[in-house]
């Protein structure tokens, strides 16, 4: 298990270096979202990467309109290709391209959609010997990842520290809210191109999220930053090649200390250290889907089995329930029925009494019309209506 | 000139009938999992058979929305689900995740849409997808008619873009704000819309002055104005969102969209002041302010939407559907909101112009007469020839 790390800096590949990190992800405003690098700035940062006998590996990770494919594939093809030794990029059109335009390495990013394995492989076959590594998403669990080790056979990578990205859009989010002079002002001053609020809803439990808009859109950032590193007994276990560390955000002598650690270190003394606070994310457990079951009445849910129809309309002055019926299962008299009202009771009935539309006593209604049956108490718009016994009192329900 | 397939929204059996009556295409609709919209009513497998049925019988098609992020249980859960739409003749899925797609290429012969979900923003995009067995692409919100174009003659693959309706804010499967802060995987059908929320945002580098916004929200699209561009660009599908949208609303998309591509079919033009009577229509179902983002330019401050309440034409309010006419006799309408005698409706026939009628009687499924009718009861209005089943019915006020 190695780490890996971002380099913005000269300084920062010292202290890679120095940390017996023997890797740094680099790039430049024009492929990254996040870099605040110049071209001739990131450049330099290759040259003396190279110097140091780091590997460098070029991070192409915007998302790219087809109108704007053209000016960053122009940047990409710019870099002289002995400064970087593998492209880490996530848009798939991007991985195409690198695909067919280059000869360098690839790093995939699959943290956004792709949480199962049958997925991993089919981009681990697609990208073929050209795949060096899949950065995989913070939202598998600790199971999985271990399971999908054993099941690719190509280096892995997790973020294990770091801001978790919540949001991205293209649009320019922050600097619409300007005052007109003040947004002229921030599209005039070159070094400004980075703009960053911390934003809070009443409407969300969570307070002061990150928010930042440069040249590629607008990012917004969980209110605290994801650490794994004190489940460091558990990450090795995993053996996933590599584990990343952010902090493009923090001090990047934090690396020193980071890259000394082992299962006997004072975790929080590390933690505390930091100027933010921090979750564990989906690393232990990943239940969000489990709230689904409440986000709508299952109980209205038409079920197949001896499905009538529903009730439209319940009138006791009227001394009657309509029943839309929608399935091929007719109502005839002396039927027992069965309601499912919404708050999920079930309520016995016998058809006595059943008319149609033109109020005309009849002893079947079929599918597409209403019927008319003798009113029950309880019974509610929206409950569902299924045959119990047929009138000759045949039971019908499965149990 | 080709004009594109019109394809709606189908939140459950009902708004199915509703949408293709109205004169929709194609249909998208999902089963009860894997989509990305938990809350919708959703199809069961009888009710999607019955929706195929429906939908075959009107020479309309029928897609499957299988476009969640899935994890690897609900794959497992996957094969004999799409093995059941395969059955029964679905015309298509719509997909995001290559794990779906390797799944259903291993069990069925589907044929497989990519969804928007899966953000496809250029040709190289385009291509990859189409390696990977896919024969249409649902670009991302993002993308321009003029992109769409060039990614269509270059990629050489059916192209499908959103014409109306709701816009995500971030890139399509780009967001987990609700997994993070709601427990709930947006990309599984949980997103808790919190790019509608109003936030108060603190610059570092300016000194405004502390105020909420809605930021993050995005104004409806409206296509309207551009049809002949999809029309010219040769996209096509051009589709509809609003699964979690009433019956109204699916109606009169339908409705209104499908008459302007006809209209354009039989003159070869929209030069007509129809498209001011469309316009009209769409204006009165519930909606944001509309705007025409990024079809032809990006999305710049103008496409936020910075208010809390959505809007319609406040002339006019929804009064239910037609459940039935007994000639010569009623028409029997369920209600949704009330009205009463002397207000003026509006029902909506599948073609053509709305019949007003003016409800000078009113009685009780019983045949008590009444004044007001009151939701979630059927009434009985005097007979309106040439009304048919799923009408809707709208209130002038």
């Amino acid at each position: 298990m190695r780490y890996t790390t971002y380099a913005q800096s000269l300084r920062d590949l010292s202290v890679i270096k120095n940390s017996s990190v023997s890797e740094a992800i680099v790039s430049f405003k024009g492929l990254s979202r996040f870099s605040k690098n110049s071209f001739e700035d990131f450049k330099s940062i290759c040259y003396r990467a190279k110097e140091l006998g780091l590997k460098v590996i070029l991070e192409w990770d915007i998302l790219v309109l087809e109108e704007d494919f053209e000016i960053t594939s122009r940047l990409f093809e710019s870099i002289p290709k002995e400064l970087y030794d593998s492209v880490r990029v996530q848009d798939p059109g991007v991985l195409e391209y690198v695909l067919s335009e280059s000869l360098k390495p690839i790093q995939f990013i699959s943290e956004t959609g792709n949480h199962n394995i049958e997925g991993l492989k089919a981009w681990r076959s697609y990208i073929g010997d050209r795949l060096e590594r899949m950065i995989l998403s913070i939202e598998l669990n600790k199971d999985k990842l271990k399971e999908y080790r054993s099941e690719l056979d190509c280096e892995l990578e997790i973020l294990v520290l770091g801001k978790i990205l919540l949001f991205y859009s293209p649009r320019k989010l922050l600097s619409a809210l300007l005052p007109e002079d003040e947004e002229k002002k921030f599209k005039t001053v070159v070094s400004q191109d980075y703009l960053e609020a911390i934003g809070e809803s009443e409407e969300s439990p969570h307070k002061g999220f990150p928010i930042i808009e440069n040249r590629h859109g607008t990012f917004m950032f969980h209110i605290k930053e994801l650490f794994l590193l004190d489940k460091f007994e558990a990450l090795k276990e995993i053996k996933l090649s590599h584990i990343r560390v952010d902090l493009r955000d923090h001090d990047i002598d934090f690396l020193t200390k980071i890259t000394q650690l082992d299962s006997s270190s004072n975790f929080s003394n590390l933690k505390s250290s930091f100027s933010c606070d921090f979750i564990r994310g989906y690393f232990q457990i990943n239940k969000s889907d489990v709230l689904f079951k409440k986000l709508k009445n299952y109980r209205i849910q038409r079920k197949d089995n001896q499905y009538i129809g529903e009730v439209l309309e319940a009138t006791k002055a009227a001394g009657h329930i309509a029943i839309q019926i929608k399935s091929d299962a007719s109502i005839s008299l002396n039927d027992e029925i069965m309601y499912i009202t919404p708050e999920g009771k079930e309520l016995f009935c016998k058809v006595h009494n059943l008319l149609d539309t033109k109020l005309s006593n009849v002893k079947e209604v079929t599918k597409g019309n209403l019927a008319l049956v003798n009113y029950m108490s309880g019974v509610w718009v929206k409950s569902q209506v299924y045959l119990s016994k047929n009138a000759q009192g045949e039971s019908s329900l499965r149990n | 000139m080709n004009v594109p397939e019109l394809l709606a929204p189908a939140g459950n059996l009902d708004k199915l009938k509703v949408a293709v009556s109205y004169g929709a295409d194609a249909v998208y609709l999902g089963g009860l999992k894997f989509g990305l919209r938990s809350a919708a009513d959703n199809f069961t497998e009888q009710e999607l058979l019955e929706g195929v049925e429906f939908a075959h019988s009107k020479n309309s098609l029928v897609y499957v929305v299988l476009n969640g992020f899935l994890h690897d249980q609900d794959l497992e859960e996957l094969v004999d689900f799409i093995k059941y739409i395969e059955s029964i003749k679905v015309d298509a899925v719509i997909v995001s995740d290559l794990g779906v797609i390797s799944t259903i290429k291993k069990h069925t012969s589907l044929e497989i849409h990519l969804s928007t979900q899966a953000s496809c923003l250029n040709t190289y995009s385009a291509k990859l997808w189409k390696k990977m067995g896919v024969t249409r692409i649902v670009l991302g919100r993002e993308v321009s008619i003029a992109e769409a174009a060039k990614i269509k003659k270059e990629a050489d693959i059916e192209i499908e873009m959103f014409v109306h309706g709701s816009m995500c804010m971030a890139f399509s499967g780009n967001c987990v704000i609700s997994n993070y802060t709601q427990g709930r995987d947006s990309n599984r059908g949980g997103c808790a819309h919190s790019c509608r929320f109003e936030y108060s945002l603190d610059f570092k580098d300016f000194d405004l002055e502390k105020k909420n916004r809605y930021f993050m929200s995005s104004k409806d699209l409206n296509g309207l104005r551009v049809l002949e561009e999809f029309i010219k660009a040769g996209i096509d599908s051009i589709k509809v969102e609003g699964r979690m949208k009433s019956h109204l609303y699916t109606g009169t998309m339908s409705k209104v969209y499908s008459e302007a591509l006809k209209y354009y079919k039989e003159h070869g033009h929209f030069l007509s002041d129809k498209i001011i009577e469309w316009e009209s229509e769409l204006k009165k179902v519930t909606h944001r302010t509309y705007a025409p983002t990024n079809l032809i330019n990006k999305g710049d401050k103008s496409s936020i939407f910075d208010e809390r309440e959505i809007s319609n034409d406040s002339s006019y309010s929804v009064v239910g559907r037609v459940l039935e006419t007994i000639e010569n006799e009623s028409t029997l309408i369920e209600v949704r909101n009330a009205f009463n005698i002397g207000d003026q409706i509006e029902i909506i026939p599948f073609e053509g112009k709305p019949k007003v009628i003016e409800v000078n009687s009113m009685r009780l499924l019983n045949n008590d007469p009444i004044e007001r009718s009151k939701p979630t009861t059927i009434v009985r209005v005097p007979y309106v020839k040439g009304c048919e089943f799923n009408n809707l019915v709208r209130k002038v006020v």
